[in-house]
Formats: structure tokens, sequence, C-alpha cells
């Protein structure tokens, strides 16, 4: 039988090629910057421009190290990474993100839950493959 | 992790830490065990039982760290219970004042003894020497006096959670 989806278990998220342990969500967005051109007398665009091209996302996992708070508290020019995101092992769909920057970082203490640190990055340019 | 060692773990400490009422109790002669006691066992007693547990995602593609491994959360819930028989009388010192306590007021103590030491000792032995991410209080318990068996019990409900990796 054939499995169609794959769910959080299935994931694998690397950083430099280093696995992200304790990662409990990430995500990805990639926004083409679109722009509508309209007609006089149409209520329907006449062009659909490309615009630029935005890629951001986010990253949280278990607050255990300082690894990553190091890569935003720093006053000077912000550490470059690769991202690599990937769906199962093998035959799975796989998305690079090159370049990338964290744009902000932030620590959630609950009282009752696990310690979590969580961060929005921006990467440069994006790649994806199916493997 | 595995669930035995979680067993040993909590039965250890419970030997370790919580003092029997008798201050003539020889040491060495354990009073405090994995599973429900037989009616015809000695008391006073504490019992140990694992009741139910789960498993949570550690992470994605439940990778943890060290980032080479892989594991799950098991919080596992365990019914501690206090078990008083009808005559178990001791002299308690508390805050160096003598106390006569039996019954359930001595079922009652001992309880506060176990909640009070597995909270002190959440930190500096659950978690740093045993590797046990948390334990908590869910609920407790007192059961009516059993006219028959002549005891008295008190459950006390404890979540410990612990990772297993899954190698292990």
């Amino acid at each position: 039988m054939t499995l169609y989806v794959y769910k959080g278990w299935n994931a694998k998220i690397y950083k430099e090629g280093v696995l992200i342990g304790y990662c409990d969500s990430a995500s990805v967005d990639i926004a083409t910057g679109l722009d509508p051109y309209y007609e006089i007398g149409s209520r329907t665009p006449s062009y659909l421009t490309e615009g630029n091209q935005e890629i951001t996302g986010s990253i949280s996992k278990a607050w255990i190290d300082i690894n990553y708070l190091n890569l935003v508290i720093g006053t000077g020019s912000l550490t470059e990474f690769d991202l690599t995101f990937k769906a199962y092992t093998s035959g799975a769909p796989w998305i690079y993100l090159y370049d990338c920057k964290f744009e902000s970082g932030s620590l959630d203490i609950p009282q009752d839950g696990v310690l979590t640190e969580s961060y929005d990055f921006r990467a440069k340019s994006v790649g994806v493959k199916m493997g | 992790m595995k669930i035995s060692d979680l067993n040993d773990i909590i039965v250890t400490f419970l030997r370790t830490y919580i003092t029997h009422p008798d201050p003539h109790h020889d040491p060495t002669d354990n009073w405090i065990y994995m599973d429900y006691p037989r009616l015809d066992a000695t008391f006073p007693r504490i019992s140990v039982t694992l009741t139910s547990g789960s498993g949570e995602p550690a992470g994605i593609g439940d990778v943890v760290s060290p980032t080479t491994k892989q594991g799950q959360y098991h919080p596992i819930t365990y019914d501690i219970d206090i078990w008083v028989k009808k005559g178990n009388v001791y002299e308690i010192t508390i805050g160096g004042v003598k106390v006569k306590k039996g019954g359930s007021a001595l079922r009652d103590y001992l309880a506060d003894q176990v909640i009070k030491n597995i909270f002190y000792y959440k930190g500096s032995y659950f978690r740093d020497q045993k590797n046990v991410v948390d334990a908590t209080l869910d609920a407790m318990a007192s059961a009516p006096y059993n006219e028959d068996a002549e005891l008295f019990q008190k459950t006390l409900t404890f979540t410990f959670t612990i990772l297993r990796e899954f190698s292990e």
C-alpha cells in the first residue's frame, strides 16, 4: 500500500546539513510579489506582473542551548546559513533555502509547558526537488 | 530510558528519601514496592503501580538532541498508594516535637512525605541525575476504611515524563 501523505515524524529539517533536534514546528512562505494591472472598464486584471520574490519562514524548537540565540543577538552582520526541509528519507519532496538569516527570535517560557524558542527567517533564494 | 528503568527510579527514590515511621524499623528491610501489596504483607507500606501512559513526539522527525538520536516523550502515570493497618501507631518527631500517629493521620503524614520529597527533588534527583523530564501530581484520593482488611489507604496519582530513545 502506498502512503500519499507525510506526517511530522516523517519530516527532517537541517541547518547547514545538520539535523535540528527538538523542533516542534516549522513553516516556509514564498511570495511572488504579483502586481495586478487593471484597465479602465474592466473589473479583472489585464496583467499580473511578477514582483519581488520574498522567502520567509519560521522555526520553533525546545530551548536547550544558545546556538540559535547567538545568531540574532549580534549587533554586526548576521550569520548566513542554509536550511533544508525534507518530507521523508527518500522519494519525497525537498526544499532548499539558501543564504538565510534570522530576522527575529523569541523565547516562550510557559509556567507548565516546555520552554521553546522560535525564529523568523528570510532566505535569498529557494530550490526544490523530489528525491 | 525504558519504562522498567523508571519503575526502578521511583521505587529507589522513595526507599531512599521516605523514612519508615517506626524509629526501630530495620533500614535494610524494604517496605516500598512495585505493585499493590498482598493482604498478608506487612504494613505500613507504600506501593507504586503504573496505571497508564502515552507517547508524544519530541520533535519533527522524532529528532532529539544529540541530533543523531530519535525518541518520544512518554508521560507515564503511577498510583503511589499509602497503606496503613489498624494498630500501626508510631511516635514521630515533627519539628522537634514527638507526635503519635496512626490510622488515617499516619496515612496522610506519609502521603505528605511522598509529595514533599518528589517535588523537592524533582530537579536535583529526577531531572539532573535520572533524566526524568517532569513529575506532576495529578490527583490524590483517600479510600474508605477497609473493615475486612483493617487498612487505611490513600492514592497519589503522579505523572512522570521520560524521553525514550528509539534505540532503547
